[in-house]
């Protein structure tokens, strides 16, 4: 009866007209009220059962997953590089677990969620014990007990090791001509034998090699590549991540998040001693969470509320891996250094954010206005080289003026360094700084089928402070009091200085985009864009610009062939003044920290045209073209030095290896130079791309992309080393030295069409669990080789060029006719400079390229249908599945015709290998 | 769900009743008897063919959360669109943000269905994976009592990074500098489809999508292919609009779709198992129809 009047309504409502009378009713009729009677059961109505709500979307409430990945050395190939050394594949032992479950939040007898709360949990734990491998060259014993008789140069000649007490002025020297083997300024005796006797080693030296450990591999060429390790580190890690949905009177929706990890961290060492150069163990611990309100407030306007934190620790060194004292800093390349940059160290980052964003439409408008600010906190501790660093070259041991003469660790063993440096930090820093962003956002629909978005955003930045005003940093148009020339440390809050060093920046950042569809075709659309944005100056984990709050002491050989900047058996001299030193002077004849005070920031300007068309079957065809160029890129230490002597004072020639001369020439002779920790806006960049991108979407359980990318990219800053000229960046211009012309990916899935509901083989018996639920997938990189960058072995510039370039040869052409790694290149199309002189060829050479790369990840899973809503998968991913090894970099250090390196052009061994995965997943 | 089953009861002694989508490539109208039927290679019989001018349910999914200049743009679609079926073409429309909820009846009272599309609420997150299932249960239990030609339709702007549950997988460990776990992502979705798609793969009612945007990064690449394979199954199909401009014609092209899909009940043996394939042809028409079906016991 209650069927039959709803009929009765449903014929009013239809027809319009009423009838009382009871008609059987028609298919449409019946399939209507079948959907009220199960859209009540399934609790999709308003008017729904409690109960059938609570059942709502139909299946299990509750929707998780327990995995486990799995990774062991049973499993992988041995690197290539491992086998070239002659070595086994290190442990590997890796456990990653965890879970995830979803749905509606139940608190039995207190709350359900029904559809209004949605809760997610998850949970990941990792235990990783992994060997590393590592080829390394380390002094020979002889060489350990001052026995330098075998040592050889780069073309496998003897090196000759000169007596620094025995050094005078050669009274025939004629100061008109070059410093020359027949026009010496200063003569000095070799050891007889190249052999220093064991009464001058020094016994600091000595008693630091105890901790080195000695060669045990034989890979040359000569004595190079003669310590290979096999060493084994670790991570462990524990985190959750819980996120709760809550929808109020459906225009409210609240999300909230919270995360947290715990993770240690224990690198592979070099060596098991105090003496390890290898980063120390790390523990980290984050934290972040978030809380976000949407109000609908209309059909045409929705807003975004969202407050959120995030936080991460690390600390490394003491408690992270057992406290057993420091280690100072001995840098002798091209061996391997000991102790640490930085064996200790703490860093807490914290963000706080807050935004709220507005949309809504009108007519053909659809607008944005959205605002954000962020507060960021960077508390540190992160003293660097506390036992001091000490620097050995070859230039004390070396017969002054000459190349290819001297050895840096022989002046090790002398204990004769040229260069100190050490930290004194007392306190942590506190540095803050606020950001904040104004948007707007335009999109308007001109006609059907052509859509201009315009946006406006301001960036809003206020400088780095610390919480006590312990920052500094050089004035240029400040006085110093001890030379009375521009440049003094200023400090924050002090003596009319702001409390940040730069000022409030704000930047527009406009863009715009069209979209058109040719002739209102909506399988093609033409895309233009037109952008220009900033960044800022990112906070870095460090105590960069305190100084004078803390203590820097710096010290630098007078001259570094003749002597010594300290001497290791006198050790690190104290402080000479107590701290804090806020004198204007107490950055003098230090490496002076500095902060850019202009407000410049990286600014960017890019253009961007693309055209999209689909075709039949799902495929999609792109082709599109961008172009960015980009100033004030930020420059580090390396490409950037506003203290650099500049190179028309190669002249002076041997006059430069002077410190008071070289002084004399600097911009701000007081100190040594500057420190600007890559955050100097110095930078220029452009890089232009084209690209064709090929999608098939699902055909046959088979889908696939392909991108195929050339590009240039060209700017003055990024090294790998250095620049060579500081003041003429124009020369510096040249291709970005990891930057590839080609770059091909392809990723592919492939389910294969056996079992039910597939194409083949769609029995139902036992079979179909052998056969259905296979899928492949892969991904597949391919990109030429980057730029080579060639450098000068020699640099007998004087100390005023950090890296010298090459000289071309006339004529001689650089290629190979087929290149491999007994010849990448032709060495002999490259040339040393001469002395005092500067490298011709560009940072990076215009047509050579390293070798290619390529790597190929393929993963199958095999899925086990339990139930309608229970499956297990099984998943085996292969990371370069086809073992392919990677040629390494050919040697690029390029010497003198009468010093060649024999090895340059050449590739000497190759790296990479198979790494295996298996996994396992219950879902439900 | 194994709908093909609820339909047995009619032909309990002959066997089942199973339901196929299929699409005329020309205006020359399908007859029965100008039709012939295999099921796994055998001829069948063919108990009924609905054509595209008997009654029509449209089961209309709204599914869009995220830009409000797309959906406006689908509104006015969808507004124009039902302007145009015929008077005999019942339209129901639901919202799936949430968990799907009725927001009007099955009914030919356009204004009705226009006021619910034109006020639907865009608040909440993405629901299409939550509830597409649940709609084919329904769609199932109405053709399982009505000899109707029926179709579900969701127009949708889901991200698969917006839904309530988590199918980013997204980096819980910031120290796990070892982690290849995440180098293929796309498990998570691979995973969800796969079970809705064997739940589907034995539903009647043809589904299909159309998406608001094309989405090319690798996790929603793997969700926009999910999508396409759940149509491909019930026999329906999936437009991704990778402009605006696409939106209308999209929405327009696949009301078309549907308005213009016959309906055929073919009698297949029980004993045939779980899974049969279908062959359908007809002299001088090429005809694209569902041609897979799981049977459940």
């Amino acid at each position: 009866m209650r069927r039959a009047s709803r009929y009765a309504l449903l014929v009013c409502a239809v027809g319009g007209a009423w009838a009382t009378q009871q008609q059987p009713p028609s298919e449409i009729e019946k399939a209507v009220e079948e959907f009220k009677v199960q859209t009540a059961n399934l609790g999709l109505r308003a008017d729904s059962p409690r109960r059938a709500v609570r059942v709502g979307g139909g299946g299990s409430r509750w929707h998780g997953r327990l995995f486990w990945n799995f990774r062991n050395d049973a499993l992988d190939a041995v690197p290539h590089e491992v086998t070239q050394t002659g070595g086994d594949k290190g442990i590997l032992r890796r456990n990653q677990y965890g879970f995830n479950i979803s749905g509606p939040l139940v608190i039995p007898k207190l709350y359900d969620g029904g559809r209004a709360t949605f809760f997610s949990v998850s949970y990941e734990g990792v235990r990783e014990t992994i060997g590393r491998s590592f080829l390394r060259t380390i002094p020979t014993l002889p060489e350990r007990t001052g026995d330098f008789g075998a040592v050889v140069d780069k073309a496998g000649e003897p090196l000759p090791i000169f007596d620094p007490l025995s050094t005078r002025e050669n009274p025939n020297y004629d100061p008109s001509q070059p410093v020359a083997l027949d026009n010496l300024q200063y003569r000095r005796d070799p050891f007889p034998g190249n052999r220093i006797p064991t009464s001058r080693l020094d016994p600091v030296a000595l008693d630091g090699l105890q901790y080195y450990p000695a060669p045990n591999i034989g890979i040359g060429p000569f004595f190079q590549n003669n310590y290979a390790i096999y060493s084994p580190g670790g991570e462990n890690a524990d985190g959750m991540r819980i996120k709760v949905d809550h929808t109020l009177r459906e225009r409210h929706r609240l999300s909230s998040g919270f995360a947290f990890s715990n993770g240690l961290s224990r690198p592979a060492e070099f060596f098991p001693t105090i003496a390890n150069p290898g980063s120390p163990g790390r523990e980290f611990r984050s934290r972040n969470g978030s809380l976000e309100h949407v109000l609908t407030m209309s059909r045409n306007s929705v807003n975004n509320f969202r407050v959120s934190f995030w936080t991460s620790t690390s600390e490394a060194g003491g408690a992270a891996e057992g406290d057993d004292g420091v280690f100072p800093f001995y840098r002798f390349l091209p061996y391997l250094s000991m102790g640490r940059a930085y064996p200790v160290s703490r860093t807490s980052n914290t963000q706080y954010e807050i935004s709220d964003g507005f949309s809504f439409r009108r007519g053909k408008h659809s607008l944005r206005f959205s605002g954000e600010m962020t507060q960021y906190q960077l508390n540190s501790f992160w003293p660097q080289y506390p036992a001091g660093r000490y620097d050995f070259t070859e230039g004390l041991t070396s017969l002054p003026g000459i190349i290819n003469t001297g050895h840096p660790f022989a002046s090790f063993v002398l204990g004769l360094s040229r260069f100190a440096e050490g930290s004194l930090v007392q306190h942590p820093s506190y540095f803050r700084r606020k950001v904040g962003d104004l948007a707007a956002r335009d999109e308007w629909e001109i006609r059907p089928g052509l859509t201009i978005n315009i946006g406006l955003r301001l960036l809003v930045s206020t400088p780095r402070v610390e919480k006590y005003d312990r920052q500094a940093t050089v004035d240029f148009d400040a006085v110093n009091p001890e030379s009375g020339r521009p440049g003094a440390l200023v400090f924050a809050g002090k003596g009319g200085q702001p409390h940040g060093f730069q000022p409030v920046v704000v930047t527009p950042d406009p863009s715009m985009t069209v979209s058109w569809n040719p002739q209102r075709d909506s399988k093609t659309v033409v895309r233009l864009t037109l952008r220009r944005f900033h960044s800022i100056i990112p906070m870095y984990s460090g105590q960069w610009g305190t100084q004078g709050f803390n203590g820097t002491p710096t010290y630098i050989t007078q001259n570094a062939q003749l002597e010594p900047a300290l001497i290791l058996r006198n050790g690190f001299p104290p402080l000479p003044r107590p701290l804090p030193d806020l004198r204007p002077d107490a950055a003098n004849d230090t490496v002076a920290d500095l902060v850019d005070r202009t407000g410049r920031v990286p600014t960017y300007n890019s253009a961007s045209l693309s055209l999209e068309r689909q075709f039949p079957y799902s495929f999609v065809l792109a082709v599109g073209a961008n172009h960015t160029h980009g100033r004030d890129m930020l420059a580090s230490n390396d490409s950037t030095n506003p203290n650099a002597v500049p190179l028309d004072a190669l002249q002076y020639r041997d006059l430069l290896n002077e410190e008071s001369f070289r002084r004399s020439l600097r911009p701000f002779p007081q100190y040594q130079r500057f420190d600007v920790y890559s955050a100097y806006p110095a930078g220029r960049y452009q890089r232009t791309e084209a690209y064709l991108r090929a999608e098939k979407r699902t055909s046959q359980g088979m889908s696939m992309r392909a991108v195929y990318e050339f590009s240039k990219q060209y700017d003055d800053y990024s090294t790998a080393g250095g620049i060579q000229d500081y003041y003429n960046r124009r020369k510096e211009w040249a291709l970005n030295p990891s930057a590839s012309p080609h770059t091909l990916s392809m990723s592919y899935m492939y389910e294969l069409p056996f079992g039910p509901n597939k194409g083949m083989m769609t029995g139902t018996d036992w079979k179909r669990y052998l056969v259905e639920g296979w899928t492949f997938s892969g991904v597949t990189t391919y990109s030429s080789g980057d730029p080579i960058t060639l450098s000068a072995i020699y640099n007998n510039t004087g100390n005023i060029i950090n890296v010298l370039y090459v000289n071309a040869v006339p004529g001689a052409d650089p290629s190979v006719p087929n290149p491999g790694p007994d010849m990448w290149f032709n060495p002999n199309a490259f040339l040393n400079p001469p002395d005092f002189s500067i490298g011709n060829v560009s940072r990076t050479h215009p047509q050579l390229r390293n070798p290619s790369r390529q790597n190929h990840d393929l993963s199958v899973t095999k899925r086990f249908t339990l139930t309608s809503e229970r499956a297990l998968e099984f998943v085996g991913t292969a990371f370069n599945f086809v073992n392919h090894a990677v040629w390494n970099t050919p040697d690029a250090e390029i010497g003198t015709l009468e010093a060649p390196n024999v090895n340059a052009g050449r590739i000497i061994g190759s790296r990479g290998g198979r790494v295996i995965q298996l996994g396992l997943v219950y879902s439900f | 769900m194994a709908a093909a089953a609820l339909l047995s009861a009619e032909t309990k002694e002959r066997g089942l009743r199973v339901r196929v989508p299929l699409w005329a490539a020309t205006d020359e109208p399908l007859t029965a008897d100008r039709l012939t039927a295999r099921v796994d290679g055998k001829p069948v019989e063919i108990l009924e063919l609905r054509n595209p001018s008997e009654d029509l349910m449209i089961l209309l999914v709204l599914d869009m959360v995220s830009d409000l200049n797309e959906i406006e743009l689908a509104r006015k679609a969808m507004l124009s669109a039902i302007q145009e079926i015929p008077p005999n073409v019942y339209i129901g429309v639901l919202r799936a943000q949430e968990g799907l909820r009725v927001l009007v009846d099955p009914t030919t009272d356009r204004e009705a269905v226009a006021e619910a599309i034109q006020t639907f609420p865009i608040s909440g997150t993405p629901g299409l994976l939550e509830t597409v299932e649940t709609a084919a249960r329904l769609a199932d239990a109405i053709l399982a009592k009505a000899n109707v030609r029926l179709a579900v339709f969701y127009v949708t702007d889901s991200n698969i990074y917006r839904y309530r549950e988590d199918f980013s997988n997204p980096v819980i460990n910031y120290s796990d500098s070892q982690d290849l776990s995440r180098r293929f992502p796309e498990g998570l979705v691979r995973n969800r489809i796969s079970k809705l798609n064997a739940a589907l793969s034995g539903a009647l009612a043809p589904l299909f999508v159309v998406h608001l945007e094309y989405e090319t990064d690798r996790l929603n690449e793997a969700y926009q292919n999910g999508l396409m394979q759940l149509t491909s199954t019930t026999g329906g199909n999936s437009s991704f609009c990778r402009s605006n401009a696409e939106i209308g014609p999209a929405i327009e092209a696949t009301f078309k779709s549907i308005l213009s899909h016959y309906s055929l009940d073919l009698l297949v043996d029980a004993k045939k198992g779980d899974n049969i394939t279908v062959t359908l042809e007809s002299p001088n028409n090429n005809l694209s129809y569902r041609n897979r079906f799981h049977i459940g016991k």
